[in-house]
């Protein structure tokens, strides 16, 4: 069932880890928003694909950019959380009709307002948990919250524009 | 049967989760044991020479700023250089050396850096290998940019003062008080300076520099200039907020600090005087 997904994946897993670690890494708007492009490697993971296939994808992708960057463990923490919240989350947002099988979860897929709800929430608590980690310390609450709101937007307007922009017209593509 | 492996499907997911997590916190929490450094990923060799390699490229975008800074410096330097040749020679009431003197100055290169986390470092690229010690201070031509937190052999990781848990001992210019210099995150171009004394009137534009109290700075070098100033009342204490004179999101070129000993000061100058003597 996943067999064919294995190579396009990796290819994609390695290009946005590479964008994320050499470019987006080194951006920072108005110094305290860090756009973050790299969740989105498990939000666009097939929707049927088994939950440990996700959380050990999450947990390797987040490491790979803590490895980079300083990180400790918080990419890798804070991924694989998101990671194990995608299945509960899909079943809540799962329209009457249900998902078809090896459907993606892309906006062209389930429409735009689905995948902005999608994104948005799994987004919220990547950055959340990353943010609270980052800081060490859940004083100074508002300044994170602050944070997570901030670069939540910028991450999230920053994959329209990518995907927009590269990927036009591909329609259910599987 | 099927229910059982649902279970079963449902239950190893939130093993595998929790395992996962474990992991990723033990790193964490490792990363945050030493003097709150991180563990220094970005001063391993691989990542180490990975960075250096791509700084290799992109410096030539810094170079005109570079150059400039670099005039500056050597100007500074040049007039330093004439008031010293004024200076007094020996056997004078004047003391041998200056506290400037007994500090030596190892040249690096910023390979990565960071100014949006709350805990920000710098990797350079120089090590163990080239005298880099752990709780040497680093700084550049305009101010200090932070204190070394971590070594390998040819990689050093810096704790900038950009990191809210790096605090330097620092005084009013003008009226010698001491204050503690520690950024509280958020606004790289904001510093605060905690517990100076309200007796010192700092006013905005005035100079803060480093107190010498430790040694890892030398005395009286440039780190802040004070941006707003206000009076607490019912507290002996401002509250002074603080431009940095380095501006870390730029910095390409920095110095590490070491203090010589006094006697390894004192057995090199012994050791320079007998050729001298046999010469005359």
């Amino acid at each position: 069932m996943t067999g064919r997904y294995i190579f396009p994946n990796t290819i994609r897993f390695i290009l946005v880890l590479l964008l994320q670690v050499f470019v987006l890494n080194n951006i920072n708007l108005f110094g305290w928003a860090s756009p973050m492009v790299y969740p989105f490697l498990i939000l666009l993971l097939p929707i049927n694909l088994p939950v440990s296939i996700v959380l050990l994808s999450a947990f390797f992708a987040g490491y790979t950019v803590d490895f980079w960057s300083n990180g400790g463990g918080i990419h890798a923490a804070s991924l694989t959380l998101m990671a194990f919240l995608r299945k509960p989350l899909l079943t809540q947002l799962m329209p009457q009709s249900g998902y078809e099988k090896d459907e993606l979860p892309t906006f062209v897929n389930q429409g735009i307002g689905w995948f902005f709800i999608y994104s948005g929430i799994m987004l919220f608590i990547h950055h959340l948990m990353y943010f609270v980690l980052e800081a060490y310390s859940l004083s100074n609450f508002g300044l994170t919250l602050f944070r997570v709101l901030v670069s939540g937007i910028v991450s999230i307007m920053l994959y329209w524009i990518v995907s927009l922009t590269a990927l036009p017209n591909r329609k259910k593509q599987r | 049967m099927r229910n059982l492996l649902f279970l079963l499907s449902k239950i190893h997911a939130l093993l595998l989760f929790i395992v996962l997590e474990i992991i990723a916190f033990s790193l964490i929490s490792k990363s945050h044991t030493y003097q709150g450094a991180s563990i220094s990923n970005t001063s391993n060799w691989f990542t180490g020479s990975f960075y250096n390699f791509s700084e290799n490229y992109t410096q030539y975008f810094g170079l005109r700023n570079e150059n400039i800074a670099l005039q500056k410096e050597n100007a500074r330097l040049r007039g330093q250089l004439k008031y010293f040749a004024n200076y007094p020679k020996q056997d004078s009431i004047y003391p041998k050396r200056d506290s400037l003197s007994s500090y030596i100055y190892i040249p690096a290169k910023v390979i990565n850096n960071t100014i949006y986390k709350t805990h920000n470092f710098i990797t350079i690229n120089k090590g163990s290998n080239d005298g880099i010690k752990v709780d040497m201070g680093v700084m550049n031509s305009n101010g200090v940019v932070g204190i070394v937190s971590k070594v390998s052999d040819n990689y050093a990781l810096v704790m900038s003062i950009l990191n809210t848990n790096t605090s330097i001992s620092v005084k009013h210019k003008k009226s010698g008080a001491f204050g503690n210099f520690k950024w509280k995150g958020f606004n790289p171009t904001i510093v605060n300076v905690e517990d100076m004394s309200k007796t010192a009137n700092v006013k905005k534009g005035d100079t803060i520099v480093t107190s010498g109290y430790s040694t890892i700075f030398p005395p009286d070098f440039p780190i802040a200039i004070a941006k707003n100033v206000k009076t607490i009342k019912e507290s002996g204490f401002q509250k002074i907020e603080t431009t940095p004179t380095a501006d870390i999101n730029k910095i390409d070129y920095v110095y590490i600090v070491e203090k010589i000993e006094k006697m390894e000061i004192d057995s090199l100058e012994s050791e320079l005087s007998k050729p001298q003597l046999n010469d005359r």
